[in-house]
């Protein structure tokens, strides 16, 4: 829980530590839907331009000017709050690299939508992507929000000792989850 | 102004019954750390816009600084 309040507050395990310490998990929790309530309304007024600006363009030029000018982490604010078709033809159009930087920066469970509309074949390499990074906290955010289908592309293009390894240590539902889709 | 007076106006959002009772030090922790993600976010997309911008080939330019502005 802890790290996806990290991100949305951009602050290190060991700024945010001592300020939790007190609180309960359930506090925590509301903490966490606190902050990201808070960004999502801030960013759906302070990104009108931006949004706009991707609006007017082809979504060829979109997706050349977001990969070569904008930061993966800025992206992953804009992801929630673009509409279904652009934000469809805009992952469709986006290198797994990239992908991968701005999944790494999502708020997830606000990202779903995008999440699932990311092609399962790019999907799969997103997932190679951050399994050569080492980066399985990432894997795991995505994969709770994927669909069956997807997220068994997804393990599909993953070395199973390794997602084991990894499951062992995430709670029992997604453990359960991820462990029918290996072999 | 209170810790948890800050705290929402660095969120600018009303902070919830369950994180009331938090104490002051908390509060103002997590106000400053709110304050510093808030600024690097607005850097972070006047930077974007202006870098974006650069990338438009001149026959959209116009079109696209129309719809930044508004």
């Amino acid at each position: 829980m802890s790290a996806r309040l990290e991100h949305l507050l951009g602050a290190t395990p060991e700024e945010l530590a001592p300020l939790l310490a007190e609180l309960t998990p359930e506090q925590e929790a509301v903490l966490t839907e606190h902050v990201a309530d808070a960004w999502h309304a801030r960013d759906a007024k302070t990104l009108t331009a931006v949004l706009s600006l991707l609006g007017v363009l082809p979504d060829a030029l979109t997706a050349k000017v977001v990969q070569k000018r904008m930061p993966a982490r800025f992206v992953a604010r804009i992801a929630p709050h673009l509409p279904e078709g652009p934000a469809r033809s805009l992952v469709g159009r986006l290198k797994p690299a990239y992908l991968a930087e701005v999944a790494r920066w999502v708020d997830h469970p606000r990202c779903r939508a995008v999440l699932r509309a990311i092609p399962e074949p790019a999907l799969a390499e997103v997932a190679v992507v951050l399994q050569d990074a080492d980066d399985w906290d990432t894997l795991a955010a995505v994969g709770r929000e994927l669909d069956g289908d997807a997220l068994a592309a997804s393990i599909g293009a993953l070395d199973p000792a390794r997602v084991r390894a990894d499951i062992a240590t995430r709670d029992a539902a997604h453990r359960e989850r991820v462990e029918a889709l290996l072999p | 102004m209170s810790a948890g007076a800050e705290f929402q106006r660095a969120l600018r959002r009303e902070v919830p019954d369950e994180l009331q009772g938090l104490d002051e030090a908390t509060l103002e922790g997590l106000t400053a750390l709110a304050d510093r993600e808030r600024r690097r976010r607005d850097a972070e997309l006047e930077h974007s816009l202006t870098e974006a911008l650069k990338e438009i080939p001149f026959p959209l330019r116009g079109v696209a600084k129309k719809a930044v502005l508004g």
